[in-house]
């Protein structure tokens, strides 16, 4: 335990550790900010101008005037009515067509609900959504019953004809049975604020990456090692402080950063957006069973599994490294190696490769929460196996793999004589 | 207590380190003298444990040091040639961080560093940072944290690199303190570390050990070799460029007096002179005074 706690002093001292932790509180707190910046508002004033407001502003105004709450069939089509008539008194065949400031006054609200019905009837075989005036008051009483046909069309539409398609369809069904009908909605966190998380989720990775890097190998480049390996808990019991400060420091700072991001993010969309079903933030078919609020710790949770894999990865890199350059590289290498397998390597054996990498999960397209809301999924023997849940099953065996592997790479060094 | 070194090697890919050395070390200073790349610190570094040798045992009490394992570190404090310390850490924080690896406790640790700073004259700045200390203030931390655990065997790399003479002096005295009932090991290739306080010393050249005995004992290979005569001065690059000149010392009268080396006197009225480790070392490596003309 004291081991530990100085190891703990002698990370946390370095001054690489601190302007890394800093530059990661920094991040967190830029990142829940930045999408609050996308969200637009236009309206005119009493002299008739238009007058436009970006941020905050944008927000409070469009919460004034949001649909909140259980969206019941009803809601739906008192959502498609209010379309429609605009549509009609502007003679509109899309959106485009209608003025900015009658848009905001008359359908912001409605947006989200109108794109998902949309969404939800579109066609089986070609996927394409119908226009706003295709749609009839029955689809919007029927929009609930249609969305397991909807999943089907679109299962069919990107996994038909791959060995184990019929699992697939079942295991999506067996999901989206798990969400929660109807849907709640209030206006607030959006889609790019997830996106954002998981972007800091990648940067934080690997601002930690660079502070796990050099624990072990450092000692190896300066030849501090050599007097380690000499002592009486220069083995094992070094070796284990070394991991557990590291993990203690490189975790800590994630879960502090990841709680950040989701107490500005809520504080600046406004908490009770939380409460919105995600399928109304990615597609209507969405598969995880979770509010927006749900949706964002499950992710930090999520991803902090995943994150765990990478920083053990890193730290027995560090182990078998002779140099900082050597870890440092192979580190931040390793960081990036999903999303370049993902771009790169073709098929299915790309899929399981940038799944069961260490940091598989992390990345910008690849990452997990895009895995999380699609329909991806790997096959291996006739078998189908939704992507996500691969993702996380795989995790906390990699981080006990690549632990032992970094304490046995280290207790090779110790039993040389 | 003793160290039995048995026909160790160490080969790498081209070059053979240490070549079936065998030696036995007993309580005392012992001095390991060899040029650079003799095969001192390879040596020292099997004997530490961190390096594994292409064949051959070492072993400690009887018992194979790797079979030791934890017991045998326990015995152990070792200073590297190259002594690698933490950047962050202050003195009293690095020393704390080592004692933690010895396995002391904490009220030990810091009875044991407190004493420690004061032996090796570190104590007001035990709240420096190591990288703000000199060359010779790193060292003696180095050589605390080799002393921390009460070693039952110490084995130094070069340990005197970068100490200034005083520092030299104090570093001496404090080894032949503390070598009562101890194996101590000083690899060095400056002669005067050695001299006075080695109980014995070990020659190492080429991956071999080619002489072993008391500095006394050595010292009687040479006698009759070490030779003092005097030139005038327009001389001194003639005899220098002919003779193994050990010392030479410019006289008041413009005459230049010369230490050398050599079977038979080669100056006209040369005397014989005390023969010293020193002089041994340069025969024994006569590369060394190559190098230096």
């Amino acid at each position: 335990m004291n081991l530990y706690r100085l190891e703990l002093k002698r990370v946390c001292k370095t001054r690489m550790t601190a302007i890394l932790l800093a530059i990661a509180l920094v991040l967190a707190v830029v990142m829940a900010y930045l999408p609050v910046t996308f969200i637009g508002w236009t309206e005119l004033d009493a002299s008739g101008n238009k007058v436009s407001y970006t941020g905050l502003k944008a927000i409070r105004k469009r919460q004034e005037q949001q649909v909140s709450g259980t969206i019941t069939p009803d809601v739906m089509q008192e959502a498609l009515e209010a379309y429609q008539r605009v549509y009609r008194q502007y003679d509109a065949s899309s959106i485009n067509d209608i003025p900015v400031e009658v848009f905001y006054k008359e359908l912001a609200r409605y947006q989200p609900l109108v794109n998902n019905a949309k969404e939800a009837f579109a066609d089986p075989k070609t996927g394409m959504a119908p226009g706003v005036m295709g749609l009839t008051a029955e689809d919007m009483q029927n929009f609930y019953s249609q969305l397991p046909k909807r999943l089907e069309s679109v299962i069919w539409l990107e996994q038909d004809g791959k060995p184990g398609y019929e699992q697939a369809q079942a295991i999506a069904q067996k999901k989206f049975d798990a969400v929660q009908k109807p849907f709640t909605y209030s206006f607030g966190v959006s889609s790019d604020a997830m996106d954002y998380q998981t972007l800091l989720s990648l940067l934080l990775t690997l601002l930690c990456a660079v502070i796990a890097a050099p624990v072990f190998a450092s000692d190896a480049q300066t030849g501090a090692q050599d007097i380690q390996l000499c002592t009486k808990n220069g083995g094992l019991r070094l070796a284990a402080a070394k991991l557990a400060a590291a993990f203690s420091i490189t975790g800590a700072a994630y879960l502090l950063c990841g709680v950040v991001w989701i107490l500005v993010t809520n504080a600046l969309f406004g908490w009770e957006s939380t409460q919105t079903s995600v399928q109304w933030l990615f597609s209507v078919t969405s598969l995880p069973p979770y509010t927006v609020g749900q949706m964002e710790w499950v992710m930090l949770v999520a991803n902090f599994l995943i994150f765990f894999a990478e920083v053990a990865f890193v730290l027995m890199a560090s182990v078998w490294a002779k140099n900082n350059l050597t870890a440092l590289s192979v580190a931040l290498i390793s960081v990036v190696a999903p999303l370049i397998v993902y771009m790169v390597v073709p098929g299915s054996f790309g899929e399981w490769l940038s799944t069961l990498i260490p940091a598989g999960g992390i990345g910008l397209s690849n990452a997990l929460l895009y895995k999380m809301i699609s329909f991806d999924f790997l096959y291996a023997g006739g078998y189908a196996f939704f992507q996500a849940d691969v993702l996380l099953a795989s995790a906390p065996i990699k981080i006990v793999l690549l632990v032992g592997l970094a304490a046995w790479g280290y207790l090779r060094k110790t039993k040389v004589a | 207590m003793e160290l039995k070194i048995q026909n160790i090697t160490k080969r790498y890919r081209d070059k053979t380190a240490v070549d079936d050395v065998s030696i036995t070390l007993t309580p005392g200073v012992w001095g390991l003298l060899g040029a650079n790349g003799a095969g001192k610190t390879t040596l020292m570094r099997m004997l530490a444990g961190i390096l594994r040798p292409s064949s051959g045992r070492i072993l400690c009490d009887g018992v194979e040091i790797g079979t030791l394992g934890a017991a045998y570190r326990e015995k152990l404090g070792y200073l590297p040639q190259e002594f690698g310390f933490y950047p962050e850490f202050t003195v009293q924080d690095y020393l704390e961080y080592m004692a933690a690896l010895k396995g002391l406790p904490r009220t030990e640790a810091a009875r044991q560093i407190d004493a420690l700073l004061e032996r090796v004259s570190l104590t007001e700045v035990r709240r420096k940072k190591i990288i703000k200390l000199s060359g010779g203030m790193k060292r003696r931390v180095g050589i605390a944290q080799a002393l921390l655990n009460d070693p039952e065997i110490l084995i130094l790399d070069e340990p005197t690199a970068g100490l200034d003479p005083g520092e030299r002096v104090r570093f001496r005295n404090l080894l032949s303190e503390f070598a009562q009932e101890r194996i101590v090991l000083i690899s060095t290739h400056i002669v005067s570390d050695v001299e006075y306080i080695a109980a014995e010393n070990a020659v190492m050249k080429a991956g071999k050990i080619i002489a072993q005995d008391t500095t006394e004992g050595l010292v009687k290979q040479i006698e009759a070799k070490v030779w003092q005569g005097n030139i005038p001065m327009e001389q001194l690059a003639r005899w220098e460029y002919r003779l193994r000149v050990v010392n030479l010392r410019n006289e008041p009268d413009g005459t230049v007096t010369l230490r050398y080396l050599a079977d038979a006197p080669q100056l006209p009225d040369s005397v014989p002179a005390q023969p010293r480790l020193e002089d041994l070392y340069l025969w024994l490596f006569p590369e060394e005074m190559e190098e230096a003309k």
